[in-house]
């Protein structure tokens, strides 16, 4: 138990840090991420450039750091659409049953047959990619998971009786699963939103790296890698570092979400 | 007359680790148990009899550790055996019911199969074939109808009161000294617990087996036991027949417990 | 049994109706019409020109008719022609499909083989070195990308070291290896792929089996069998572990879409003639009508993963296949 919360606390500080990091990018670079400097292309990590420079010259420690900005803001807006259209679809399943239900849950079926990832790229074959786009429809493609979370909790809180008491006292539907059914599902959700946060940074970081993503210049981890395809065996810091990058974001994610589903369903031991 | 007791417990004392904290379950039990008797063992849960009772084969959890104590069977000092030993015993000659019939059958093995293993693991002698027959006879002992076909069937194909007559074939099989059930009835319906019940009686009687019922119904040891034990927080606070304990209880707890009992129309 | 099978195939067809609606839906999302994206790749294309394609694709007609057109056509398994050759649809996926379906299948093996064993062990060893070792791989496991990995096994087995071959599925004289030359040859193009697709799946499943297996092991039954006298490798391998394996097999059939989505960038990345590359290809020629068909293929195979998945369950776990009084 004790071993789960160091690697918690952990996650938490990765978190935290790659936080800050996208938030006061402005502040901890030295050079413009997108300065090209065509006599310093390709120059391993030095005093000047602690993480060296890509083909067109740009710092890419730079480049790494505005890249976080992007990456997570698009995991955090893509999971924060999830969250929304799954607690609504999730909810409205579970509160009201019947066909509803029946629906609902065919829906979810019917998405979840779906390989993510070509649902991804057939969308934005057909829409473009640009940033705003990736968010949407990553968001749009991974809500289920929520809505059946949610769906089960409340499933099983419906039958209880502060729902009655609520519907006693005349409180509308609407009022009853804000007020009293979503809340009290919160804990999966907020788990689920964490790990989403980390398969979001995924996805996007895949989708820029085939060119489908975020689209150059902007930077994002993935992109950056597109060009370490080209310069392997070349400049090993343009492939070791964004990776890494990922790598460690999204582990510090995944062991936040873990550490937050151990607080909110503590394992029964003997 | 005084024999020697088939089983003999002295000082048993027994911890738990309990998230970081030592939980002491068992603080210096002793208890006699006399060939060809039911001895009941009651208490409330957490009393520490289960716990006991599993410490006898050396069935405990990690969690669990025996501090002190001896237990002696048939001559034999269990808590000192190696682990090669105790295996011989368990199932052969100290054998267990446990509660939930539900959950203590395998549910992907047929009855057949599970009751088979039991014979081909303790009598090396037997092939599959003679094993089949013991083992179609210890379903006939416990009054199971058409034993042959049950003994293709699956557990969940079964009623809860016929799975725990199959859990009593499998102890039995082997034609065991000692029978330890552990609240065997308690999930059962009443009807079928009087059943139960009464199959233990007649299996002592016609195998000269011993039994140490464990129960936290006192009406039920009162039924069948010629001896009981009382057990509360780690400790035997009442022994003696069965009679004895009902009509004078020397421990309060003990009187606690019998005036629990419902006595409309009862006992 | 048979008539469990027969249920759930009529659960499919709703399913497969419904596939159909969104993989249309998907496509004609756009606000202009497939063909004026398509023209506006290659803008010689005349007014004229563009007129008669879409009278070819039947895009001047109203969308529902469209989409009825279309199923019909899928019905008879007619996916249309692709844009850029026009070449028939489902040919084009059918001679790609084998290559990620065998890719797929020895993955799965590979996981099967490889998570299955560390989740027991791990299980078992509840808490030892091993455990905490292996749980610190799943971990790294579900936080690697993918197109990452490759890069680097690329970057150590291909460029470095040059044990392995770093794209295509064959070596140029491939016809002129002997069979077992030709084994060999198709193993050492398959290694890195197969490797990368099943990455995560290592991760994931070996998770699922130790926490699974811990379940299984608090069980009372596995208490009987200890109490019958059974020595413990008994008890864990012949009682625990049947009951534990149970829902691996769902579990497989479940990895199913992730491992074909996966298959865009490892087939990508290695050049392997497969479905996800072809996939790629169109997407990036915004070839719809591939789109169209092989994101509509992928939906069905993992729709008949699924249905694989559960009819092995209910053979494998009697409670299912013995129905009870």
């Amino acid at each position: 138990m004790r071993k789960f919360n160091r690697l918690t606390v952990f996650g938490f500080v990765v978190v935290a840090v790659m936080a800050c990091a996208a938030l006061f990018a402005p502040f901890i670079t030295k050079h413009d991420p997108g300065a090209i400097d065509l006599q310093n292309g390709l120059m391993p990590p030095s005093a000047g450039h602690i993480m060296g420079t890509d083909s067109l010259g740009r710092d890419l420690f730079s480049r790494m750091v505005f890249g976080a900005r992007i990456s997570l803001s698009v995991g955090f807006v893509a999971v924060g659409i999830s969250v929304v259209a799954g607690v609504i679809f999730g909810s409205v399943a579970g509160y009201y049953g019947g066909w509803i239900d029946s629906i609902i849950s065919r829906f979810i079926d019917i998405m979840l047959c779906f390989p993510a990832f070509f649902l991804i790229l057939a969308t934005i074959a057909v829409l473009g990619p640009s940033i705003w786009n990736i968010m949407i429809i990553i968001g749009l493609t991974s809500w289920m998971g929520v809505a059946r979370l949610i769906r089960a909790e409340i499933l099983s809180l419906k039958e209880r009786e502060f729902v009655e008491a609520a519907r006693a006292i005349g409180a509308s539907d609407f009022r009853i699963i804000t007020r009293h059914l979503i809340p009290n599902g919160i804990g999966p959700v907020l788990v689920s939103a964490t790990l989403g946060v980390a398969g979001a940074i995924l996805t996007e970081s895949g989708l820029s790296f085939l060119g489908l993503g975020v689209q150059p210049p902007v930077p994002s981890w993935g992109n950056i890698l597109t060009e370490a395809k080209s310069t392997l065996g070349i400049a090993w810091w343009i492939t070791v570092f964004p990776g890494l990058a990922i790598l460690i974001t999204v582990l510090g994610y995944n062991l936040l979400g873990e550490g937050l589903r151990e607080h909110f369903n503590p394992h029964r031991k003997q | 007359m005084r024999k020697e007791p088939l089983l003999e417990i002295t000082g048993l004392r027994l911890d738990f680790r309990q998230d970081d904290r030592i939980v002491e379950a068992v603080r210096g039990v002793d208890l006699k148990v006399f060939e060809g008797e039911i001895l009941g063992l009651v208490g409330e849960s957490g009393s520490g009899k289960s716990v006991t009772a599993l410490s006898i084969t050396g069935l405990l959890p990690k969690t669990a550790s025996v501090r002190s104590g001896k237990i002696i069977f048939d001559g034999m000092d269990l808590l000192a055996s190696p682990e090669e030993d105790l295996r011989k015993v368990r199932g052969s000659r100290i054998s267990y019911v446990f509660q939930d019939p539900a959950s203590s059958l395998n549910p992907v093995f047929t009855i057949g199969d599970q009751l088979i293993e039991t014979v081909v693991l303790h009598q090396k002698a037997a092939g599959r074939g003679r094993a089949f027959d013991i083992a179609v006879e210890s379903l006939k002992d416990v009054g199971m109808p058409s034993p042959k076909e049950l003994m293709s069937a699956y557990p969940h194909q079964l009623s809860g009161g016929m799975r725990q007559r199959v859990m009593i074939a499998m102890a039995i099989s082997c034609s065991p000294k000692l029978l330890i059930a552990d609240e065997p009835t308690t999930a059962l319906d009443v009807t079928v617990q009087a059943q139960i019940l009464e199959l233990l009686s007649k299996l002592k009687e016609e195998l000269s087996l011993t039994v140490i019922l464990i129960t936290h119904d006192l009406s039920i040891v009162s039924q069948v036991a010629e001896k009981t034990a009382v057990m509360q927080q780690g400790s035997i606070v009442e022994y003696g027949d069965t009679e004895m304990v009902y009509r004078k209880p020397s421990h309060p707890y003990t009187k606690k417990l019998i005036d629990c009992i419902p006595k409309i129309g009862g006992r | 049994m048979v008539n469990f099978i027969i249920r759930r195939l009529m659960g499919m067809v709703p399913v497969l109706i419904g596939i159909t609606l969104i993989t249309f839906f998907v496509i004609h999302l756009s606000p202009g019409k497939p063909t004026r994206l398509q023209a506006e790749m290659s803008p010689k294309i005349s007014l004229e020109a563009r007129e008669k394609l879409d009278k070819l694709y039947g895009l001047d007609k109203p969308v529902h008719v469209q989409y009825w057109e279309w199923v019909k056509r899928l019905s008879v398994m007619d996916l249309g022609k692709s844009f850029v050759d026009e070449r028939p649809v489902s040919e084009k996926i059918g001679e790609r499909i084998p290559i990620t379906i065998a890719i797929n299948v020895l993955s799965l093996i590979l996981i099967f083989l490889v998570a299955v064993p560390i989740g027991i062990t791990s299980a078992v060893r509840e808490g030892s070195a091993y455990d905490r070792i292996s749980t610190v791989f799943v971990f790294i496991g579900f936080a690697m990308p993918t197109f990452w990995l490759a890069l680097l096994l690329m970057s150590l087995f291909g460029v470095n070291l040059g044990w392995l071959p770093i794209s295509g599925i064959k070596s140029i004289d491939f016809e002129d290896y002997n069979l077992l030359e030709k084994l060999l040859d198709l193993i050492r193009h398959l290694a890195l792929p197969v490797f990368v697709s099943a990455f995560v799946g290592l991760a994931g499943i070996s998770r699922y089996m130790r926490t699974s297996m811990l379940e299984i092991l608090n069980k009372d039954f596995v208490r009987t069998a200890r109490a019958k006298g059974l020595p413990e490798k008994q008890v864990i391998y012949k009682h625990a572990l049947r009951n534990a394996l149970l829902p691996i097999v769902t579990i497989i059939g479940l990895s199913v879409p992730g491992l074909i989505g996966g298959s865009v960038i490892f087939e990508s990345i290695y050049a392997i003639p497969g479905m996800g590359k072809l996939f790629y290809d169109s997407v990036m020629a915004r070839d719809y009508p591939v789109i169209m068909g092989v994101l509509f293929i992928g939906a069905v195979l993992t729709l008949i993963g699924n249905l694989i998945a559960d009819v092995m369950y209910a053979y494998v776990d009697p409670r299912i296949r013995v129905s009870g009084r």
